[in-house]
């Protein structure tokens, strides 16, 4: 039968130095990886490089946003998820304010958000973002355009018209047709290349990394995990050190 | 007894600990995020409410290019709109200080900075530079033959990345001024 070792003898630093070593030796190296990597951020690019993993966005919970809504011009499509906008399915800016609808004519295509309107390029670049609305207009209700394809925007009972360059405003005569942006559905494979977009853009891997460095990718108890992880570090230099000591002494006598 | 006295010896102490606590959240600056003055009202104050139709600038790419160099990066948008009344243009720029875009109105007389005010400060430190004491450096500033503000602009600590964004956007206001001045 073998013998148990005294619990005093565990206690000298041989024993506690390897029983420490053997315990946190998986946490100490997932420590230092992950610190490596994170020092040279920058050079690996990796707040720019998105996690597309779904298991890991899976981990995190992200999922489809709450709201969504979708708009078509009919050559152009605009969506919200969330506070994200895409311009025919790229990504285009954030916003928290709420997507009006979508119009576009020979020049532009016109996007109105509750509080301004973004024009872009046919090509989907950003031409110019209008954050004044309209003299006596607080936020827009609907946007649309008319027969000759200038833009109009409404709150509640009032109507203007832009010129082609936007430049300028003039309320709408009551009999003037108006095209007004409605909002339409979209089919699964859209919807589908949407989310797996929303979600990569949603998580980088320096979050992953800081994260697993921090512990708090495993949860609340994560961090205390990797603080015992520290600790354990601590001692292992104590141990190691105090160990090189005895055997110094040792020698000289 | 000794209960009595010890409360009584406590509760000065208490008085001064909540009197002092009361005055450090007092003195705890808000944030200073928000809209100080809505661009169309600075448009309607630089032309004493009478502006001009606004017109429009296109950044093609060898502005671009100029305007890259101020800033270090294209402007984002492709173009921009002015005011503009004789030798007077006036010019509603963005430009992110650390994460947030800053919202500056900028006029400019005779390719000199006439006013250069704060008008959305989104950032949740630097807004120091919203102050006349900070603002008030681009009084009369001009560019050099190199580029560079004719004056040098004092930084404020704990707001660095404000103030440099601010300068960038002066020097940028007035390249885009020349751009237009000569323009019918």
């Amino acid at each position: 039968m073998r013998r148990r070792t005294p619990f005093r003898a565990q206690l000298r630093p041989a024993p506690l130095h390897r029983r420490v070593g053997i315990g946190a030796a998986l946490f100490i190296m997932v420590l230092a990886v992950s610190g490596l990597l994170l020092n040279h951020t920058d050079a690996l690019k990796l707040d720019q490089r998105q996690v597309d993993s779904s298991l890991l966005l899976q981990w995190y919970g992200i999922d489809m946003p709450d709201q969504a809504s979708h708009y078509d011009s009919g050559s152009y499509r605009v969506s919200q998820l969330g506070e994200q906008l895409y311009f025919n399915s790229q990504p285009l800016l954030s916003s928290k304010r709420p997507l009006i609808g979508i119009t576009s004519n020979e020049q532009l295509t016109v996007i109105a958000l509750s509080n301004g309107l973004l024009l872009l390029s046919h090509e989907g670049e950003l031409v110019e973002r209008l954050d004044t609305l309209p003299q006596g207009m607080d936020k827009i209700d609907a946007l649309g355009s008319d027969a000759g394809g200038n833009v109009a925007i409404r709150q509640g009972e009032r109507m203007v018209v832009a010129d082609q360059e936007l430049l300028s405003w003039q309320a709408a005569a009551p009999q003037l047709n108006i095209k007004w942006s409605q909002a339409s559905q979209v089919d699964a494979a859209y919807s589908k290349n949407l989310l797996s977009n929303y979600r990569q853009q949603t998580l980088d891997y320096e979050r992953v990394l800081l994260d697993l460095h921090s512990g708090r990718l495993f949860g609340q108890w994560g961090p205390y995990v990797m603080d015992a992880a520290a600790v354990a570090m601590v001692l292992l230099a104590l141990t190691g050190l105090w160990r090189s000591l005895k055997g110094r002494t040792r020698k000289r006598h | 007894m000794t209960v009595a006295l010890r409360t009584t010896s406590l509760a000065p102490s208490l008085a001064m600990l909540l009197f002092a606590l009361a005055w450090l959240l007092a003195a705890t600056p808000a944030t200073a995020r928000g809209t100080y003055l809505p661009p169309a009202d600075f448009i309607q104050q630089s032309f004493a409410n009478q502006p001009p139709a606004p017109k429009l600038l296109w950044l093609d790419k060898e502005l671009q290019k100029s305007v890259n160099t101020i800033l270090g990066h294209d402007y984002p948008a492709l173009r921009l709109r002015y005011w503009r009344q004789q030798q007077r243009s006036v010019w509603v720029l963005e430009e992110i200080g650390k994460e947030q875009p800053i919202t500056l109105g900028i006029v400019v007389n005779a390719g000199a900075i006439e006013t250069f005010e704060v008008l959305i400060f989104r950032e949740s430190r630097g807004s120091e530079i919203r102050h006349p004491f900070f603002t008030r450096q681009f009084d009369k500033v001009s560019l050099n033959q190199d580029g560079q503000l004719s004056s040098t602009v004092d930084g404020i600590s704990g707001a660095t990345l404000s103030v440099r964004a601010a300068t960038r956007l002066a020097r940028l206001a007035l390249l885009l001024h020349q751009q237009v001045i000569n323009r019918p």
